[in-house]
């Protein structure tokens, strides 16, 4: 190794030693989350939830977005989405009937929700070279939602509204990536639109790549392709 | 003139629409959200339903009968019963040849998102035969109406 390559490989060293203290408290690392279903199957469309247990992380709320969920052939689309808080969400209405769009908190909370709380919402049939009939509602209060429809109750849909970055909805393999998380002792939870009850937490040490596998007794309700 | 004129189109007019509704009775009636298989009606059906109110006493008196029904009332748990009899009544108005117009979801896709067997069809089947035997509906009328619903089955029908 000549001298000029050891001085560089130093000078390195050096500088990720002082990024790493000027950083702060802890390195950002990426965490993997693999959701099961109570049969072992990856479980698409949870929300994974992190929450690092040191106290002096500060939460970057994510700042809010434009969505619009669609109702089209007796569904809403995307079935569940995650928006930060202050998100606004336009309910659009392409099919040829109408649809009376619901949305309350989810479980537990919807059915003790006081009456006038969540959204209902009318929207018409689309006309053909018509646009289609479409409302925006702010969402202000975290936590999931479900959406349903006054006229078809097959139709159900969620939405999880959140304040934290670290809440991500699993894709079709059941995988979620949660970017820039701090190392550390960390809190893991799960949400999904079929479970009966929260589940405990789990607490893992967050490292710089982290993957984990979470079981859950949740069994989705089957789609029709 | 002018006015001669007009009577003249107007009546001309008047004449092919007149024409071309009696051609168009004579077809087979289109498909439409209402049936994907229609069948056109026996004459006098709608009639023989005591029209709208009568078709619609039917289907507030059938759904409730489809809820309470031990084979296929779990289906209906969560469902908009006056809707149902609502969009019921239209459809059914429509395809027995009465002036409305159905304005709900093609029968595939309302029942798309149900599990619906060949058990759950038939037994929603024996549920109407009852309700229209119940109103003193003639047993041969009876079987008009159920000849417009009864292709339908191959949409309504997800679970093989």
């Amino acid at each position: 190794m000549s001298a000029h390559s050891t001085r560089l490989a130093r000078k390195t060293i050096w500088t990720v030693l002082t990024l790493g203290l000027l950083g702060g408290i802890a390195q950002a690392a990426t965490v993997q989350v693999t959701v099961l279903a109570s049969d072992g199957k990856p479980l698409p469309n949870a929300v994974v939830i992190l929450e690092p247990v040191d106290s002096n992380v500060r939460l970057k709320a994510p700042p809010p977005i434009d969505l619009v969920i669609a109702q089209e052939k007796m569904r809403f689309v995307p079935a569940l989405s995650v928006v930060p808080a202050g998100s606004r969400v336009t309910f659009t209405n392409l099919d040829r009937w109408e649809h009376h769009v619901r949305g309350l908190p989810a479980g537990l909370a919807g059915l003790s929700a006081a009456p006038g709380s969540g959204f209902e919402l009318r929207l018409g049939g689309k006309v053909a070279d018509k646009p289609a009939e479409s409302v925006t509602v702010t969402l202000d209060t975290t936590g999931p939602m479900q959406l349903g429809c006054h006229l078809h109750s097959s139709m159900r849909g969620s939405l999880y509204v959140t304040n934290t970055p670290w809440a991500v909805k699993t894709n079709a393999d059941g995988v979620a990536t949660l970017p820039d998380v701090p190392e550390g002792a960390a809190r893991l939870r799960v949400w999904h639109v079929d479970q009966l009850l929260d589940a405990a937490p789990t607490l893992l040490t967050v490292i710089p790549v982290t993957a984990v596998s979470v079981e859950t007794r949740v069994q989705p309700r089957r789609r029709r392709p | 003139m002018k006015k001669l004129l007009n009577t003249l189109i107007l009546s001309i007019v008047a004449t092919l629409a007149l024409g071309s509704t009696a051609a168009f009775a004579q077809k087979k009636p289109q498909p439409s959200d209402a049936s994907a298989y229609p069948v056109a009606p026996a004459a006098g059906l709608y009639q023989a339903f005591g029209e709208q109110a009568g078709i619609r006493s039917l289907m507030d008196d059938f759904v409730l009968r489809l809820r309470a029904d031990a084979r296929i009332g779990e289906q209906f748990k969560e469902t908009n019963l006056d809707n149902l009899a609502k969009q019921l009544s239209d459809q059914l108005c429509q395809l027995s040849g009465g002036p409305c117009v159905y304005k709900g979801a093609d029968m595939k896709t309302a029942h798309s998102e149900m599990d619906v067997t060949r058990a759950h069809f038939n037994a929603l089947v024996e549920v109407l035969q009852q309700t229209m035997a119940a109103r003193g509906i003639p047993f041969q009328r009876q079987n008009q109406m159920l000849a417009l619903l009864a292709p339908m089955y191959r949409d309504m029908v997800t679970t093989r």
